[in-house]
């Protein structure tokens, strides 16, 4: 397929207009890295970003940073690292290896790639502060702003976030930054059941301790992740300096009344942001539900393996037996929503996200209109006329 | 403002009648009553409404604006009227729809940390009734007693601890909405994530032009063990604003970082005496919260840094009331103005932390040069500056001063590198500085995004852009003295 | 805001003093949310803000206002919450007050209404014919239920009162108990003497009991507060010129003038206001409440007392009126009492007359109220003002009584009527 690359927003921006204008049909790419996410589209071609490569400006003191969609996230990420700062959303590779190392900036955004920092910290929607993008007639626009509190206009940031692609492609990012904590302390539960383990961790996440990090890890994952012996793991992370995620671990561990263990900076975090446990999965679901209802989802899903983070608000789900209908209905059933993260192609050609009730699925369709009245961009990755 | 139906007026009777039935004991129409109906907190424009109409049920709001589309009469919607903006303004000929009647709170969930709320309920009140049990919901603009959080939704607001705690757009989880055909969409729940495209970022801050939202999730937290407050005094509003920039450059994020200046500092003690320093130029009053012995380490860092800065002293309080009565008296800053000059005008802009001394100093010559004192209280942590305009409005040419100096101060806010508003929205008030910000194709793709859910331009037209713009299919097309390019031509 | 009086309006000392207020509101609507009609129905109208505008345009015109208008003005309780909320510190009695007169002055009400309006101004503030409104009034009880609306409310309300008590004559000065420490003028009311003497004779046996000479302000006692909050300007001034010169004729050697009933001292306090004379300053200047005066006394309680949980209602003449009361709580903790309060402060809705002629929504705020009241699981509630005393009387599951009863009984003086039987010691 035809790969264009353009050099710069200008490029980019003609390139978007002579599609609409020729009715082909682009595929917005940064490293191409989640290919596997969304419905499976046939473009005329691949708009490919990854030379749009630079960060724009960087002001630590002032918490926020710009840069080109195409830059990859681990450079950006390194930058922020340079000077004691990180993203708070803990942006997720979402990738299946080998792909994850060619995530960009631009599109672990606009797939909304959050980490389990999300609970706490807020999902890229809410780190997103402004950008610049192209429309899909192929018009230069800019949304928000480069501060944190701005409420000028519509909050298109946030819509950016999530869009995956379909409704203009971003060329430009400024995003908040965060301090970087010193220490990470996780408290880890060992041979919970997943009923306990997600009570566990509604408690701890409604307690003062300021936790970062709740998640926790069935029996199947544990040993896919060749990790210690136990029936399953509740972790729950603290993050800060020493001494305050110290005192704060242990009174959490305390006022739960559980037998646990701390342990200092547990790579089983990143593992979980790089769904190590699912690398195998040829179906996997991924699952947002209110708390209380994870462990009913999971139990209607019977699942092979499974994963659960934001103290039981998200699922991964590698499912037995169960059609992407049967997912679509335990999800609404719980509350909730799920989404297709990786399947066949043929499951890939059905419905990949939660479907939308009739109003709010012709209001998308108006909104795609708004941006992208051609259909070029994306059309039909998330919905079908989306 | 959009140019009167007249066909509307002549409709009117017809219209209350028809309200009147969807609404029974909803409706005022009566013309002396409209009066207390013509503004919002925003007082420098009125505009008596075609009639008010209070449903108590989404239902209700349903049918109200089904009628309102299917006759082509604008709807302004209303929480409790406490927009700085005039995001709330009435249309001659457009219904004002008022939500201060649905107020119950509907479900309070603590095992998914949410409360689900209608609009009309008091942003405050959701704190009240979740407290007992150590929960609050975050977000607390200044008029948090009174404003609703249906209005908190359209106007995304901010508040005093936004800096560590987000605005109205990280808080919420869920919102019913109605669009203005009537229809009722639920955009998200009690999940963490709603499917689809985010519709609720993009609906929290609309300004009520894009739907009417009749029920409202949102995210409760767990109180901190310890919040304490300090009150920290400067010389100078600038060394105040230099202090602010050291303490985040060292990697702290207080719960809240806020400047007062002397003038506010007068105001605020002849109304509530909350014990600030006299003799301090400003005020930098600091809450750091967490478990006890972070907030005390916290403490030590920042008083640390505040004293190289050149703070002159540094009390912090002692227990809950006298933090209480602290914040007290910054949320009664704006109001409390009112014992210094008549009237104001409250500005809103944002702009980069490091600029905050630069631009303080620069409002402070332009409010000599043009001979209206201006207050500074403001939420420094985020940079988000409330510059008060203090005037008087029976004084011949007072508010034209104001509102060009408001202007001004906000072009110096976005030429700093910053944004017209930080969280009272655009609505009349800074309608037409939007170009300052924006380019005309910046704002067009927004408007079509208006076009999309409102393609008559009948909710709340006339408010946040500068231009009136008709929608085409598939976008909007900009409208010129009301004309229309080429109308003779068939359009798409 | 903005205010458009001509000059001969604000030559009017009222007006003037109406238009300074005005012109403070800087419309932030804070008020709204603590204003008990604006929670109850949700409609500018029926809050503080909105009412403000709506006299606005009143005053201005001049003209006789609209049924409507009418309507909203009359919905206000004048429980001045709105004031204590005020960051602006508009004051508001100078614009609802001035609104009540223009409305008596300007607008011809529906004549049933009216006469109800004059009755009760003539009636309530004359001790002798409420004693013989009330007796009748029992006795009418039964056809209470055929009687239109408010007077049916009325006949209702004198059904739940205690028995009419004779009056007792009082004696003019009581002497302190042991060393005199200060003298105090004690202005007994008009319808409370009626309906709780007990009050007066409790507030003179703890005055005395700790060194206060008490005396005892004759006359009629009314300080017109029922009539100036019904508009009626004149009468009200005739009640309140005739008090100030009782006060100055006998009280003039006192250091204050203490009143039982916050609602009648939250008006006394304005006298010189609303009298633009010596004796008008004399009394404003003095009058302080009970609970104010008892926060000072070296009291001392009695042994034998049980520990009880108090739930303290704070009145709004008291609270928001005057201002004042916030040092009750401690008061009783220091008798030994454990005090609890209500986690709704609104107005209970009695307001002087406004439960007889806003039946529906002093009803509403009653029953808000009383849950409110009956949620703290208290073993008496306390209030200072004798309305709130029969408007939570009729609803609280625990007897109400007068603060100083309390203390009184606390610090050696009898067990309050309503709580004999109730509470043993």
């Amino acid at each position: 397929m035809q790969v264009l690359r353009p050099e710069s927003e200008a490029e980019a921006a003609a390139l978007i207009a002579e599609a609409a204008a020729n009715n082909r049909t682009l595929s917005i790419e940064g490293g191409g890295s989640k290919r596997h996410l969304g419905r499976l589209t046939t473009p005329s071609a691949v708009l490919k970003l990854d030379a749009l490569r630079e960060i724009v400006s960087y002001e630590p003191e002032e918490l926020v940073i710009t840069v080109r969609a195409g830059t990859p996230l681990a450079e950006v990420e390194a930058a922020l690292a340079e000077r004691n700062q990180c993203f708070g959303f803990e942006p997720a590779s979402w990738s299946f290896e080998p792909a994850a190392a060619a995530a960009t900036i631009g599109g672990t955004i606009a797939a909304g790639a959050a980490g389990s920092r999300r609970v706490v910290l807020g999902g890229a929607r809410d780190h997103l502060i402004g950008f610049r993008a192209v429309n899909g007639a192929g018009e230069i626009f800019k949304a928000g702003g480069k501060v944190v509190k701005n409420v000028t206009g519509y909050d298109l940031p946030k819509l950016a976030a999530g869009s995956f692609g379909t409704l203009f492609t971003m060329t430009e990012l400024t995003l908040r930054t965060y301090p970087r904590a010193a220490t990470s302390l996780t408290l880890a539960v060992e041979n919970l059941d997943v009923d306990s383990g997600c009570a566990l961790m509604r408690r701890a996440v409604g307690s003062r301790f300021e936790a970062t990090g709740f998640c926790y890890l069935p029996r199947v994952a544990i040993e896919r992740l060749g990790l210690r012996q136990a029936s399953s793991l509740t972790l729950i992370r603290f993050e800060g300096d020493a001494e305050s995620t110290d005192a704060r671990a242990h009174a959490c561990g305390e006022t739960l009344a559980v037998p646990f263990a701390t342990v200092q900076h547990d790579d089983t975090w990143r593992l979980v942001q790089q769904l190590k446990s699912l690398q195998a999965s040829q179906v996997l679901w991924r699952l947002s539900v209110p708390p209380t209802a994870a462990v009913g989802a999971i139990a209607a899903l019977r699942p092979e393996c499974f994963v659960v983070d934001w103290a039981g608000g998200l699922l991964w789900v590698e499912p037995g037996s169960a059609s992407p209908r049967d997912v679509h209905a335990v999800a609404r059933q719980f509350g909730g929503h799920a989404t297709l993260f990786r399947g066949s192609d043929d499951l890939r050609r059905g419905d990949v996200f939660q479907p939308l009730d009739a109003v709010t699925a012709a209001l998308t369709k108006r909104l795609k209109a708004a941006f992208d009245p051609h259909g070029v961009l994306n059309p039909g990755r998330m919905y079908d006329g989306v | 403002m959009p140019e009167p139906k007249a066909d509307v007026f002549a409709r009117r009777s017809a219209l209350v009648e028809a309200l009147a039935r969807l609404v029974p004991e909803g409706v005022v129409a009566d013309q002396d009553a409209l009066a207390a109906y013509d503004c919002d907190a925003l007082t420098a424009y009125r505009q008596k409404p075609l009639a008010v109409v209070l449903p108590t049920t989404a239902d209700e709001v349903s049918a109200v604006l089904a009628l309102c589309h299917r006759e082509k009469v604008r709807v302004v919607p209303r929480g409790a009227g406490t927009s700085l903006s005039g995001g709330a303004l009435p249309l001659s000929d457009g219904i004002l729809l008022g939500l201060s009647r649905m107020s119950r709170i509907k479900e309070i969930d603590l095992e998914n940390r949410c409360a689900v709320v209608e609009p009309g309920v008091t942003n405050l009140a959701i704190t009240k009734a979740v407290e007992g049990q150590g929960f609050y919901y975050a977000p607390d603009p200044s008029s948090q007693i009174a404003c609703s959080i249906g209005g908190n939704v359209a106007e995304n607001s901010g508040g005093i601890h936004c800096l560590k705690y987000g605005l109205t757009t990280n808080n919420l989880l869920g919102v019913e909405l109605a669009l203005m055909t009537g229809e009722r969409i639920r955009i998200g729940g009690k999940a963490m994530e709603a499917g689809g495209l985010d519709l609720l970022g993009l609906v929290t801050g609309s300004e009520g032009l894009l739907g009417v939202v009749t029920e409202v999730t949102v995210r409760l937290l767990p109180k901190p063990e310890v919040a304490l407050a300090s009150l920290v005094g400067f010389p100078s509003i600038e060394t105040a604003g230099q202090c602010v920039s050291a303490i985040i450059s060292a990697g702290i994020i207080p719960a809240a970082m806020e400047i007062m200046d002397r003038f506010t500092i007068d105001a605020v003690e002849s109304y509530c005496a909350p014990g600030y320093p006299r003799d301090a130029a400003a005020i930098l009053i600091l809450e750091v919260d967490g478990i006890a012995g972070d907030v005390s380490r916290l403490l030590t860092l920042v008083e640390g840094i505040a004293r190289k800065v050149g703070a002159t002293s540094f009390v912090t309080s002692t227990d809950e009331r006298e933090r209480q009565r602290i914040w007290l008296g910054r949320k009664a800053a704006f109001a409390a103005s009112g014992r210094i000059a008549p009237d104001m005008l409250c500005m809103d802009g944002t702009i980069p932390r490091r600029e905050l001394p630069r631009v303080l100093s620069r409002i402070g010559e332009m409010s000599k040069d043009c001979g209206l004192p201006v207050a500074n209280v403001f939420h420094a942590g985020d940079g988000n500056l409330h510059p008060l305009i203090m005037f008087d409005v029976m004084k011949e040419g007072d508010l034209d001063k104001a509102e060009k100096l408001g202007a001004d101060i906000l072009k110096l806010c976005v030429e700093a590198g910053g944004v017209l508003t930080g969280e009272h929205g655009v609505g009349i008030e800074k309608r037409d500085l939007m170009p300052l910000m924006f380019a005309e194709g910046d704002l067009a793709q927004q408007e079509r995004v208006k076009c999309a859910f409102d393609p008559d331009a009948l909710l709340n037209p006339g408010k946040v852009f500068p231009s009136l713009s008709a929608c085409v299919e598939g976008g909007a097309m900009h409208v010129h003295q009301g004309r229309i390019p080429f109308p003779n031509l068939p359009r798409l | 805001m903005r205010t458009r009086f001509s000059d001969i309006q604000l030559a009017d000392p009222a007006l003037s003093a109406a238009e300074h207020e005005l012109r403070k509101c800087v419309h932030c609507g804070i008020c709204t949310a603590t204003c008990p009609t604006y929670t109850l129905l949700g409609d500018e109208l029926d809050g503080p803000r909105g009412r403000i505008q709506l006299i606005q345009g009143m005053l201005e015109s001049g003209a006789a206002p609209s049924p409507t208008v009418v309507m909203h003005v009359d919905r206000c309780l004048s429980c001045l919450a709105c004031v204590s909320a005020c960051p602006s510190g508009v004051s508001y009695p100078r614009l609802i007050d001035e609104a009540r007169a223009h409305v008596e002055r300007t607008f011809r009400r529906p004549r049933y209404e009216a006469f109800i309006r004059r009755a009760l101004g003539f009636v309530l503030p004359r001790r002798w014919l409420f004693r013989w409104a009330l007796t009748v009034g029992r006795y009418a009880s039964d056809i209470a239920a055929l009687v239109p609306l408010p007077l049916g409310s009325l006949i209702d309300a004198a059904k739940k009162l205690p028995p009419v008590q004779r009056r007792r004559e009082l004696a003019k000065r009581y002497p302190a108990q042991g060393q005199r420490r200060l003298r105090l003028a004690l202005h007994a009311g008009c319808v409370q003497e009626v309906i709780a003497p007990a009050i007066t004779a409790s507030a003179v046996r703890v005055l005395t009991r700790f060194g206060a000479e008490v005396v005892l302000v004759e006359g009629d006692g009314c300080c017109g507060a029922l009539n100036h909050h019904l508009g009626q300007t004149q009468v009200f001034e005739g009640h309140a010129l005739r008090l100030a010169q009782d006060v100055a004729a006998h009280a003039a050697d006192c250091e204050a003038i203490v009143t039982t009933t916050s609602g009648c001292g939250a008006v006394m306090r304005d006298y010189a206001f609303a009298l633009h004379a010596e004796e008008g300053k004399a009394v404003g200047e003095r009058v302080r409440d009970i609970s104010d005066v008892l926060a000072e006394l070296p009291l001392e309680r009695v042994d034998a007392l049980p520990k009880l949980r108090v739930g303290y209602h704070a009145a709004c003449s008291l609270a928001h009126g005057m201002q004042r009361g916030v040092d009750i709580p401690e008061v009783l903790t220091r008798l030994g009492f454990e005090v609890v309060t209500p986690s709704d402060t609104n107005c209970c809705g009695s307001a002087g007359v406004y439960n007889v002629l806003q039946p529906e929504i002093a009803h509403a705020l009653q029953e808000r109220k009383g849950e409110a009241v009956n949620a703290l699981d208290a073993d008496v509630i306390v209030t200072g003002n004798i309305g709130c005393l029969t408007q939570i009387g009729a609803v609280s599951n625990a007897p109400v009584v007068h603060i100083v009863e309390l203390v009184d009984w606390a610090t050696g003086g009898p067990t309050p009527q309503a709580l004999r039987g109730r509470i043993s010691a």
